[in-house]
């Protein structure tokens, strides 16, 4: 019995040496084809079991763990002849973009993966090098970013407003290397940090003109978080600018014939005041009560809340920050659409303006715009669906004004 | 129970009981290793890539060593708040919760005192985390003295009740809240702990887990109080009959078991860079979880606890390099619930050693390898 078991040790302990080898690698091995490692290492499995039983334990554990160490020295030589040659042939090196996640995973369908996203666009068509690290607990912000310093990365990404200290600290520190701080407002400017911020109202001006031109009661509401976050106020505002808009430049879109009604309801700044699904549900049902028949909602689990309470009540509601279609299954049938960021967009220009050397420090705003109508598009009127394609254009080229000034 | 006490004057047979300790966990890696490999490979990945990068990631330089080392901190403090309770038969769901009012109580302090004399401001600050734990701890061990509500179910309540009190004190209107979303005020200088390594994270922290991992095994093994905690653990009846106050024991280990979390959270916010010392509400989400399972790995001995948070925080500190460096043919990253796969299978197969015996075709428990959990759900006492 205690053969059997020093048996086992012994092929432990050789193993784990052997894992420790193929860890470090020998580079200057000579190469072979890299896909020898993989059959080497299912190989190793079968030994083991075979020296468990047998009493020749140390032959076959020293078997094993010569066989892992070539593998791994060869892979370690592949990999790095293979970026020898990328780095030398071509039009010289390639951009390397890491991205460290919030908390939360890379498919999250919100801000990492459309963020994640914007990275891909960018491996494809300007052919940069990317990778992403999960943020498992906060703690982890500098770790992760530190990660892609280590390995010399040109711009690293950093997602949400919680990262954005660890942002600040890896920037000063290495002054060579681009950061992307998205939705990272950015108090002072620091020349290597591009903070990615959003014109708020220009989104709220959209939806706003979408909810004019699709409410039959010309009354419209928007229940939202806290009036001491800009942001929500600046989405707030630009709906009901928005939806003034279309009755001033188009009234015969306007289904009601009058001047749209919009009421505002802010979250009375508690504690919780993003994250209050029942006072927020409570709100939309009061103002579909009063005769509102298009809610929007904005502000986390507060305005989902809302929309989910609208759309319940048959009327059309409007999701928030990203196409809340995918997020709020239960609003979908009634999601008119969503006054989106466009991340994907956002982080896609600012890499391109790296690879061009052309990326500026402080505050970058980048793209909003409206999500898709999915079940709803056979509501929208053609007429109306041009018309928002034309405010668009024009909020993108500055001919339109939302007019809403916010702290 | 604990594994029996050391006894110096049998040197050989010391070394019998320690690799008898260490073989079976060694073993329930490798296996987790090669059932993981498995996996890996099955999912396109190579599987030596992978393995590389999580050993490189938690050990592969002095930082990296430094990094895990630091990661380990906490969860040795938690880890131990959670055995120290299984001594006494008492199962700690709540050292989340408790972790989180030490932390805050800790941050508070520090706010207040942090101009003061360093000699002063830490020691005040330390035992804020210490009372605000241990009155977390208390309470559910009151509760069951007294009333003989069950602990599991009063201390997962006493979590959700931590968590809300916690981020209305910090949340918007909140007396404790700073000038970031959700967190307090940076704590003074004068009360924070310093590195051991300049601009790596590794704080003193550590050192003070190490000493108190070795105290509290003292403190079960060679006194009449760890004497009466491990009896009212393994059978509270004839605890009782020979004249062990149990409601007493109860409530004290309980306190004594919140004490640790709190201490695990009070040293993050005095000590640790990344959260910039304050606490914020993220802190510690999970940590009292997986210190159930890091316990069960060491058997709920108190040193023990200390290679079993080793290893845990080797598999979190890795995990970045691991999703960093594998990458399949197209291009994919090992996706983070691989990562966690792996991490599970390591826990599973260590804490199961009863599976890997008949896996590995091995004799039948040697007497003094249980391990008590818990007594049973509602037993009048």
């Amino acid at each position: 019995m205690h053969k059997l078991r020093l048996a086992g040790l012994l092929t432990i302990l050789s193993l784990l040496a052997a894992m420790l080898l193929a860890a470090c690698g020998d580079p200057t091995a000579t190469t072979a084809p890299a896909t020898t490692a993989a059959p080497a290492a299912t190989t190793a499995k079968p030994a083991t079991t075979a020296a468990a039983t047998t009493a020749a334990a140390t032959t076959a554990a020293a078997t094993t763990a010569a066989a892992a160490t070539t593998a791994a020295a060869t892979t370690a030589a592949a990999t790095t002849a293979a970026a020898t040659t990328a780095a030398a042939s071509g039009t010289g090196a390639k951009l390397k973009v890491g991205l460290v996640t919030d908390i939360g995973r890379i498919d999250d369908k919100s801000f990492n993966q459309s963020a994640w996203e914007g990275v891909q666009q960018a491996q494809k068509e300007l052919g940069v090098d990317a990778k992403y690290i999960e943020t498992k607990d906060t703690k982890d912000y500098a770790k992760n970013i530190k990660q892609f310093v280590d390995e010399k990365y040109d711009v690293i990404i950093t997602v949400g407003f919680l990262i954005g200290d660890a942002t600040i600290d890896a920037a000063k520190a290495n002054p060579k290397i681009k950061f992307i701080g998205v939705d990272q407002f950015q108090a002072a400017e620091i020349p290597n940090v591009s903070g990615l911020i959003f014109d708020e109202d220009k989104a709220g001006f959209l939806i706003g003109a979408l909810a004019a031109g699709m409410s039959k009661s010309g009354k419209l509401a928007a229940v939202v978080g806290t009036k001491s976050v800009p942001p929500v106020v600046k989405f707030a505002e630009g709906y009901k600018a928005g939806a003034e808009y279309l009755f001033a430049q188009q009234p015969k879109l306007v289904p009601s014939a009058k001047k749209p009604e919009v009421t505002i309801t802010y979250h009375p700044d508690g504690e919780n005041a993003f994250n209050d699904p029942a006072w927020g549900a409570q709100q939309a049902q009061a103002l579909i009560q009063s005769g509102a028949d298009v809610v929007f909602g904005g502000g986390g689990n507060t305005g989902n809340g809302a929309v989910e309470a609208g759309a319940e009540k048959g009327v059309y509601v409007i999701g928030v920050d990203t196409d809340q279609y995918l997020t709020l299954p239960k609003a979908a049938p009634k999601m008119l659409s969503s006054a989106t960021k466009l991340i994907k967009d956002g982080v896609f220009g600012l890499i391109k303006d790296a690879q061009g050397g052309k990326i500026k420090g402080g505050n970058n705003v980048g793209p909003v715009g409206l999500a898709p109508f999915h079940d709803t598009d056979k509501d929208v009127p053609a007429d109306l669906k041009d018309f928002l394609k034309k405010v668009d254009a024009g909020l993108k080229d500055g001919s339109i004004k939302t007019g809403v000034k916010v702290g | 129970m604990s594994a029996p006490a050391i006894t110096a004057s049998n040197p050989n047979r010391l070394l019998l009981q320690i690799a008898r300790q260490i073989f079976l966990p060694l073993l329930g890696i490798f296996t987790a290793l090669v059932v993981g490999a498995v996996i890996i490979f099955v999912s396109g990945f190579n599987p030596l890539d992978a393995y590389s990068g999580l050993f490189l990631g938690a050990f592969g330089n002095w930082e990296a060593v430094n990094a895990t080392l630091a990661t380990a901190t906490p969860y040795i403090f938690t880890t131990l708040a959670v055995a120290f309770a299984f001594q006494a038969g008492l199962f700690n769901i709540g050292a989340e919760g408790q972790l989180r009012i030490g932390a805050i109580a800790a941050a508070w302090m520090g706010v207040n005192v942090g101009g003061w004399s360093p000699f002063l401001a830490i020691p005040l600050t330390l035992v804020a985390g210490w009372l605000g734990g241990a009155l977390w701890g208390a309470i559910p061990g009151a509760l069951k003295a007294f009333s003989g509500a069950h602990e599991v179910i009063t201390t997962i309540m006493l979590n959700y009740i931590s968590a809300f009190i916690t981020s209305y004190l910090v949340g918007s209107d909140g007396p404790l809240r700073g000038t970031r979303f959700n967190s307090t005020k940076e704590i003074g200088e004068n009360a924070r702990i310093s590195q051991i390594v300049t601009n790596n994270p590794l704080h003193w922290g550590f050192l003070i887990a190490i000493i108190t991992a070795f105290f509290l095994y003292w403190l079960l093994n060679r006194t009449p109080i760890g004497f009466e905690i491990r009896t009212v653990g393994a059978n509270p009846s004839a605890a009782r009959y020979a004249g062990i106050k149990v409601s007493s024991i109860t409530i004290i280990t309980m306190a004594a078991s919140g004490l640790l979390a709190g201490m695990a959270g009070a040293l993050e916010v005095m000590g640790s860079p990344g959260l910039y010392y304050r606490y914020n509400a993220n802190l510690g989400s999970g940590y009292g979880f997986d210190s159930i399972a890091i316990a069960l790995l060491g058997k709920n001995n108190p040193i023990a606890a200390i290679p079993a948070a080793l290893l845990y925080a080797a598999l979190r500190s890795g995990a970045a390099k691991m999703q960093f460096q594998t990458v399949d043919a197209n291009g994919q990253q090992l996706p983070g619930d691989l990562i966690s796969i792996i991490q599970a299978l390591v826990i599973i197969f260590v804490a199961a050693d009863q599976v890997l015996r008949w896996l590995y075709r091995m004799r039948q428990k040697a007497e003094g390898d249980t391990v008590v959990l818990s007594r049973g759900w509602g037993k009048a006492e």
